[in-house]
């Protein structure tokens, strides 16, 4: 896999969409995510109709768009929910339009769905236990056969296979030790369900699940985070909170902000791609595309 | 997921024992267990199954007992579960495979004593089974085998109740809850539910095992797709979600039906059906959520009985079968 933090300046400025790997030697070393040509069809209708997305090395992306623009399946052909029908998806260095959703949540993609989806009947703190980034998740990927042979010696001795075994059983469902218990701890007291670590998750209230979910997301520790409407149904207060918490996560990690709420898109300031019809309409600053004329169209004209 | 094929992995666990038993039993006179000898005609190839001689060592037949119930679940756990066949797609196919398997084992040709079964049995490890009139409670052979049920039963308990506390226990919860959302952690799922497949498989296979030489025989019918559902009826009952209250629903329900059947036999589908409609209504958590049904009843109606309420179904729904 690549080490895709040698470009770790800022790259934001370029248009991704005008680069990619027709154009460029090194584009995959400029973006985390890069979708080629991606359609989506479902029974004759075109869903999903992108010529080029690219998202760079901790870069804040909001996908905005109105209902039924392609936001969402955007997020499925991304996280291998939903298979492209046409067209490439490449992440960190590597091609993952083939893989399977497990497979791609194991490279690295972490996703937040519209509905915040957490383990009900496990209290807040299993379910961060759960969400933890888990070595024994790798078995059998080409990392994991990289590694065992290093430590297999010449005599073909594969003990290596039994430590891993161990540490699987012993990593399952997630390890509490001291240094992952400070992990945990950190950032419950971020999003303030600290005194809530023993609660099942059913008994949260709407927005403490959507912060739990966005914990469980940034826990993963992974390359691409996700985040599919982190405001909907959200109070004002817990929208802004929202807001601050995906600031904190802005510039050490690469994300992709679905949302239509117009007011939090405002607050995270950062570039925005606008979707509709599943095509990809403009792509800047958010005053850029508000200004933009064909956005003003999709929105108000009709 | 619920199986239905619990009852198949029971008969596969008890066969192991028969072949066991019978190998120790009584032969006819060209050295074929007389169960078996029994259902061959005399003219045709009066041959002994070539996998007769496998199950005459008691260890390698305890051993296919739990093997070979646990290959079987290993086969349509990784099968199913790859192909995310789940919810009632999973009931359904096991339901078929039981079906199937219950024709296949009453065929005479498989040498397993057709729709007969496998029974004579005389002696395990030694021992008599038959009760001996002569000798006191404590020698009889049964009752060591019931002692031996006992103490296996509080094992199997201990061994379900340190995997559903440990780690993996924490992962079939969240599968339970929602699945899609821990394949994008990254779990992959299908292998976490084909172990616990494989488990309850293994489990089953141990309990047909001290069934057989403490009944004396065993015959297709324990693979009938009902008896498969009676344990459904047993979990049910006794309370979903929790392992006493399997127990609990297990022996509440055989005494039930020992009772029903020596009784008014013609109307025990009745009072199953019954259970099946009347224990999902009031009782969703079974017999382990009584206490709390009926403590809640009593707190709204301020200590004086009215009825019950009905609990709203989608909380049925969404319960637990693991």
């Amino acid at each position: 896999m690549t080490d895709i933090s040698v470009f770790s300046d800022d790259i934001h400025q370029y248009d991704y969409a005008d680069e990619g790997p027709k154009n460029s030697q090194h584009w995959w070393r400029r973006y985390v995510l890069f979708l080629e040509g991606v359609t989506a069809v479902f029974d004759g209708f075109k869903a999903l109709d992108i010529d080029a997305l690219g998202i760079g090395h901790n870069e804040l992306r909001v996908v905005v768009g109105p209902n039924g623009a392609g936001k969402t399946t955007m997020c499925d052909v991304i996280s291998g929910l939903t298979k492209p029908t046409t067209g490439r998806v490449f992440f960190a260095g590597e091609e993952i339009t083939h893989l399977t959703d497990t497979q791609i949540a194991q490279r690295g993609v972490g996703r937040k769905f519209q509905i915040p989806n957490v383990f009900d009947s496990l209290s807040v703190w299993d379910n961060m236990l759960l969400a933890l980034p888990n070595p024994c998740l790798q078995i059998g990927t080409d990392d994991w056969m990289t590694e065992r042979r290093k430590n297999t010696n010449a005599n073909g001795v594969a003990t290596i296979g039994l430590i891993k075994l161990a540490t699987m059983l012993r990593y399952m469902g997630g390890r509490a030790n001291s240094e992952n218990r400070d992990k945990i701890e950190t950032i419950l007291k971020r999003v303030h369900l600290f005194d809530q670590i023993n609660t099942p998750a059913r008994s949260l209230s709407h927005g403490q699940r959507q912060w739990l979910a966005i914990s469980k997301l940034v826990i993963a520790e992974p390359k691409l985070l996700l985040v599919d409407e982190p405001a909907a149904g959200l109070t004002d207060r817990e929208t802004e909170m929202t807001a601050e918490l995906l600031l904190e996560l802005k510039g050490s990690h690469t994300i992709i902000v679905i949302e239509h709420d117009m007011e939090f898109v405002r607050r995270l300031n950062s570039r925005v791609t606008v979707l509709n019809e599943g095509k990809r309409l403009a792509e800047g600053s958010l005053d850029e595309v508000s200004s933009n004329e064909d956005v003003i169209e999709a929105y108000l004209g009709r | 997921m619920l199986s239905l094929c619990q009852f198949l992995f029971f008969a596969i666990g008890g066969y192991a024992m028969g072949l066991y038993l019978i190998n120790h039993g009584p032969h006819s006179a060209d050295g074929i267990p007389e169960c078996l000898s029994y259902v061959m005609s005399a003219v045709a190839n009066r041959t002994p199954p070539w996998f007769l001689p496998i199950f005459h060592s008691f260890p390698i037949a305890v051993l296919m007992g739990m093997l070979l119930p646990g290959l079987l679940a290993l086969f349509i756990g990784v099968t199913t579960f790859r192909s995310r066949v789940k919810g009632v797609y999973f009931s359904i196919l096991t339901q078929a495979i039981t079906v199937a398997a219950w024709l296949i084992f009453q065929k005479n040709d498989l040498k397993l004593g057709g729709t007969n079964g496998l029974t004579k049995f005389d002696t395990i490890l030694g021992y008599k089974i038959a009760s001996d009139a002569s000798a006191g409670a404590f020698e009889q052979t049964r009752f060591w085998l019931y002692m031996a049920s006992v103490v296996t039963l509080l094992l199997v308990i201990l061994i379900a109740k340190l995997l559903t506390t440990s780690g993996f226990g924490r992962v079939l919860v969240a599968v339970r809850d929602d699945e899609t959302r821990l394949r994008f952690v990254g779990y992959q799922t299908w292998a976490y539910k084909a172990t616990a497949f494989v488990v309850a498989a293994a489990f089953a296979g141990i309990g047909g095992m001290l069934y057989v030489p403490q009944k004396g025989i065993i015959t297709p019918q324990q693979i009938a797709p009902l008896a498969s559902i009676l344990v459904v009826a047993w979990v049910a009952v006794g309370g979903r979600g929790s392992l006493w209250g399997a127990v609990i629903g297990a022996i509440f329900v055989s005494l039930l039906y020992d009772f029903m059947t020596s009784v008014a036999s013609d109307y025990w589908y009745f009072v199953l059906g019954g259970l099946f409609i009347i224990v999902p209504l009031f009782f969703p958590g079974g017999v382990m959520s009584m206490p709390k049904v009926i403590n809640g009843f009593r707190a709204r109606n301020g200590g004086k009985g009215q009825g019950f309420e009905v609990i709203p179904v989608a909380k049925i729904a969404k319960g637990s079968t693991t």
